[in-house]
């Protein structure tokens, strides 16, 4: 599903944010990467999504090899993946139900299939009675769901997450994670990168720990709420 | 693309015309004053045009002929004038018509040539006069007459056709150089405006780039919207130049000095130029529009 081999990425001003990096997830995993700030997490979500290339090593991801990728195949690979912000980025003049819709809208699907796939996303995410709010009419923790469901709508087999609780209250962050872990189970590959060591230290399972560009624990933890 | 897709997105244009309205205002109303500026300097170029062209064509040149000039040659003088290129109807002047000319301009003192109309043709020669309809020729057209057989004097007021001539060339020249500044300037002016508005969607446009949307598919709302922007704007400025166009015939029709007053009728009438300023107009919008907005957002789209 995930692959870097020996990556290397430095930004222009020659700032090495990634050192020889290896990791693999697998299909089905849910892994946590976890890191302080400036530890590489950014970089990481900025080459799993093609927005930048490696300085060296091999990234890839859905079987899409990004050193490879043209520029033109560049919107089918992320099509192929979710992807959910710390800042939510969904589209302040559309309404929720167009936001989710627009994932569809991007593939060329029908309107036959959005009409039926939204609402039931809507629903699964609990959104349904929001369709026709605009994003600056509802809750941080709403809009996460809202950009959750759009994530999910087109069924990816790969959901990355960017620090989702990042800018929502601690009570809906672990609903948040609850919900991913939900979808992790029906079969699809979850990363979730975050800063709150304590809240991966709640729920547990695989954990990436990077430091100053490098990976410095790869394992499986027991979570808190596991042992309650 | 799927035929529902494409309505989608044009749609979505239209949609974001009305979201983004504070944006749109701005675009119209940057877009409906640059074409209003250019529309009326073409009006200013294409009048000032028209009128000293007219004027121009009030040049006369007058032919004296000697006095022996058999009579039976003043066809084939009227003839050869006829071939003159630049030159406009050509009219003979017999002594006799030309004495009774001179006497009716003489007015009340005209009594004083009385009895004299027998010896017209020994103390007036013939003449011809003739439109300069080339004021550039006059000075050309006037040394080829005077070339001709019998001629005796041939004027024109070649110094007034000239400075009318150097006049227009100027007005042509000036309004040329003033509209393509002034359209370089509205392109300049638009293009910044449209590229404020797709700068502010920066964001919506990097979304759409996340969830996997195709260049195209981002670009084809904005163009929508842009060639709307430009259809828009070329309407209102094409009814605000008909309006002030209107406006100052009339006020320059019902202008106190007759000299002015005269000049309106000499003006290109608005009914000869509504097609190509709103064909223009329209273009001018459209093109500005929809190209500006593609272009505006080519930097947003490499994400």
């Amino acid at each position: 599903m995930i692959d870097l081999l020996n990556v290397c990425f430095s930004y222009d001003n020659k700032t090495e944010a990634l050192k020889d990096v290896n990791l693999r997830v697998d299909s089905g995993e849910f892994a946590f990467i976890v890191g302080s700030s400036g530890a590489g997490k950014s970089s990481i979500i900025k080459l799993l999504l093609r927005e930048t290339l490696a300085t060296s090593g091999t990234v890839v991801v859905n079987g899409y090899n990004l050193g490879k990728l043209k520029q033109r195949q560049i919107p089918k690979f992320r099509r192929s993946i979710g992807v959910v912000f710390q800042d939510f980025r969904l589209i302040p003049n559309m309404t929720v139900y167009d936001n989710v819709a627009f994932s569809l809208r991007v593939t060329d699907a029908s309107n036959k299939v959005i009409r039926q796939q939204v609402p039931y996303v809507l629903e699964l995410m609990e959104l349904q009675d929001l369709a026709r709010k605009y994003p600056q009419e509802i809750s941080g923790g709403e809009q996460q769901r809202v950009a959750l469901a759009r994530a999910l709508v087109n069924d990816p087999p790969l959901i990355i997450a960017d620090e989702p609780t990042g800018n929502i209250d601690p009570e809906f962050s672990y609903e948040i994670v609850e919900m991913l872990q939900a979808i992790n189970r029906c079969g699809t590959t979850i990363v979730m990168v975050t800063h709150e060591h304590e809240m991966v230290k709640y729920f547990g399972g695989r954990t990436i720990n990077i430091e100053d560009g490098e990976v410095v624990f790869d394992g499986i933890i027991g979570g808190a709420h596991e042992s309650k | 693309m799927r035929a529902s897709s494409f309505r989608y997105l044009v749609k979505n244009g239209v949609h974001n015309l009305w979201s983004n309205r504070m944006m749109t205002v701005a675009s119209v109303g940057t877009l409906v004053a640059c074409l209003l500026i250019v529309g009326f300097a073409v009006l200013f170029s294409l009048n000032v045009d028209s009128i000293v062209e007219y004027i121009g064509q009030q040049n006369e040149v007058v032919i004296f002929m000697e006095m022996d000039t058999p009579l039976e040659y003043m066809d084939t003088m009227k003839a050869e004038l006829e071939g003159v290129e630049g030159l406009g109807e050509v009219v003979y002047v017999s002594a006799e018509e030309g004495f009774a000319e001179y006497k009716e301009s003489l007015g009340e003192d005209g009594y004083l040539l009385d009895g004299m109309e027998d010896e017209a043709a020994s103390i007036l020669p013939a003449k011809f006069t003739a439109k300069i309809i080339e004021p550039e020729r006059a000075d050309t057209i006037v040394a080829a007459i005077r070339r001709m057989d019998y001629v005796d004097v041939a004027e024109a007021p070649t110094d007034l056709t000239k400075t009318l001539v150097d006049i227009r060339s100027m007005v042509n020249t000036l309004g040329g150089a003033v509209i393509a500044a002034l359209i370089l300037v509205s392109i300049v002016v638009i293009t910044n405006t449209i590229r404020a508005s797709v700068f502010s969607r920066r964001k919506e446009i990097s979304i759409m780039k996340y969830v996997g949307a195709t260049n195209s598919f981002i670009r084809i709302p904005f163009i929508v919207e842009g060639v709307l922007l430009g259809l828009i704007a070329a309407v209102i400025a094409f009814l605000g130049i008909w309006a002030g166009y209107s406006v100052c015939l009339e006020a320059l029709s019902f202008e106190s000095s007759a000299w002015l007053a005269s000049l309106t009728q000499y003006m290109v009438p608005f009914d000869e130029l509504c097609y190509p300023i709103l064909g223009g107009f329209l273009l001018a919008g459209i093109l500005t529009g929809g190209i500006g907005s593609a272009f505006s957002m080519r930097k947003h789209l490499k994400v």
